[in-house]
């Protein structure tokens, strides 16, 4: 096996209420030398409040690597329920200090009327908890 | 003289996870095999369909490798359709084996009762399934399967 | 004589909501380079929150939580852009591969409680609750993960398996006359893994 090889590494975040947006706070594996794609794709949960197969845009995502030294902008998440699959990644190039933090956060923007959230910040029943994952195409020398 | 054939093989399924076996000799015309192709008439046949594939006794495909890689909607373009083989395969006049196994009793499979969950498609045995007269896919039986395979002088 | 290409297969049989299948097998050896992989699902909607885990002479390659919908492709892509192609093919020479594949596994993470109220990265010890991957051991052949039982009774979305088509979907199950649910999970079904492997 070559001594740095790519690995697809994913960060999975749980978005627990519409109209609060979810910090990322995590810090990236220390074998991890270089992030060379990311892409951010819902995994569970929307599909349990909708009826579409797909909405082009549920959540923006801002995403900063090295400490918060580097800015990557901002990701729209699509769902996509339909079989098909995409391994399109956004390429990047960016060198990680090991052990460094990924942080950032993830904005909800569908299902935010008070039919999912009343006006005590509860969700009501018709709201689901989903999951959104972030992969990171990376070079990694473990 | 021509670069480019698409040779034909049909073959007729009759039953519910019918095995067929086909014996074709490639046109001798044509150096190699470039791509294969499997048309189906119904997309509900896709589903569980099996091909395997052996060119002068060396196997292309295995018996297991599903039609499901090597058919397309028109969705892709007609350059497209074809599965591409990685290598340049020699042809030239030679004997084509290949094996069948629809698929639609696939949703029909019992838990093999392997601890592992894994099985090795050959102890695959519909015959437990005996009885069961309907598939829940709904293909209809007699349907043909076109086997396109595209032969080339490059 | 050998092609100088072949696609090694491996197939799993899921039986039940949530169950966790390994797998163990050899690269045929007469090949030195795995180019790619892609999976075939039974049923789509057994795609979603399933998760397919991947490393070769123990080295991973796809995390546990790897979501399984990534590595399946429809009848609408080109045929030779049908699998997650390694960008740096991995060397092999009768290398142990392994894999493991987790029905439902993200469902039932969905339910958790134990983050910030507005939610957050979920810790990676969280996400691969039973570690399969643990280098010079197999320590898993099978097991099962039961889906948390809120989702279970709350969302009409989540499967619950076990029914199989001799008794029909069972309760829980979505109908497959609901359009939010076009397709309903059926156990058992078939993972098919397919891996090009090259000389």
């Amino acid at each position: 096996m070559n001594k740095t090889r790519v690995i697809h590494y994913p960060v999975q975040c749980i978005v627990r209420q519409p109209l609060t947006p979810v910090n990322i706070y995590t810090v990236l594996p220390g074998h991890i030398r270089k992030v060379v794609g990311v892409k951010a794709v819902h995994s569970v949960g929307v599909q349990l409040m909708s009826t579409d197969s797909y909405l082009p845009v549920i959540g923006y995502l801002s995403l900063e690597f090295n400490n918060r030294q580097y800015h990557i902008g901002h990701i729209d998440v699509p769902f996509d329920n339909r079989a098909e699959a995409s391994d399109a990644y956004l390429d990047t190039s960016i060198d990680i200090v090991p052990g460094s933090l990924l942080s950032g956060h993830y904005e909800n923007k569908v299902f935010t009327g008070t039919d999912y959230q009343r006006a005590n910040g509860t969700v009501t029943d018709k709201w689901s908890n989903y999951i959104v994952t972030i992969y990171l195409k990376a070079l990694s020398d473990d | 003289m021509k670069n480019n054939k698409f040779q034909r093989i049909r073959l007729r399924v009759s039953s519910a996870g019918e095995t067929i076996r086909f014996n074709a000799v490639c046109d001798r015309g044509f150096r190699t095999i470039k791509g294969i192709f499997v048309s189906l008439p119904q997309d509900k046949a896709v589903q569980g369909a099996m091909l395997g594939f052996r060119l002068n006794n060396v196997e292309v495909l295995d018996d297991g490798h599903e039609v499901k890689n090597l058919t397309a909607t028109n969705s892709v373009a007609p350059n497209n359709k074809f599965f591409l083989f990685p290598e340049k395969i020699e042809a030239a006049g030679g004997s084509m084996e290949g094996r069948y196994t629809d698929g639609s009793k696939y949703p029909l499979l019992v838990d093999n009762g392997e601890d592992s969950g894994v099985f090795d498609p050959g102890k695959v045995n519909f015959k437990t399934l005996a009885g069961y007269t309907t598939n829940p896919f709904g293909v209809v039986f007699p349907y043909d399967v076109i086997i396109n395979i595209w032969l080339t002088n490059d | 004589m050998t092609r100088g290409f072949r696609y090694q297969q491996v197939s799993l049989r899921i039986s039940e909501s949530g169950q966790r299948v390994y797998f163990n097998a050899e690269s045929h050896k007469d090949y030195t380079l795995l180019k790619g992989i892609s999976l075939s699902v039974g049923y789509e909607a057994a795609l979603f929150g399933s998760t397919f885990g991947f490393r070769v002479n123990e080295k991973k390659i796809l995390d546990e939580s790897h979501e399984a919908h990534l590595l399946v492709f429809g009848n609408d892509v080109p045929h030779n852009q049908r699998m997650l192609f390694f960008e740096t093919p991995v060397p092999i020479h009768a290398s142990k591969l392994e894999g493991i594949y987790t029905d439902s596994a993200l469902q039932a993470l969905l339910g958790n409680t134990s983050y910030s109220p507005g939610g957050g990265v979920i810790p990676p010890a969280d996400v691969n609750v039973k570690k399969t991957f643990v280098s010079g051991k197999d320590i898993v052949s099978y097991s099962r993960v039961i889906a948390d039982a809120v989702l279970v009774s709350d969302n009409a979305g989540v499967i619950v398996g076990g029914g199989g088509l001799g008794t029909g979907p069972v309760a829980g199950s979505p109908d497959p006359t609901n359009p939010s649910n076009p397709l309903s999970v059926y156990y058992p079904y078939d993972v098919r893994i397919t891996m090009y492997l090259s000389v």
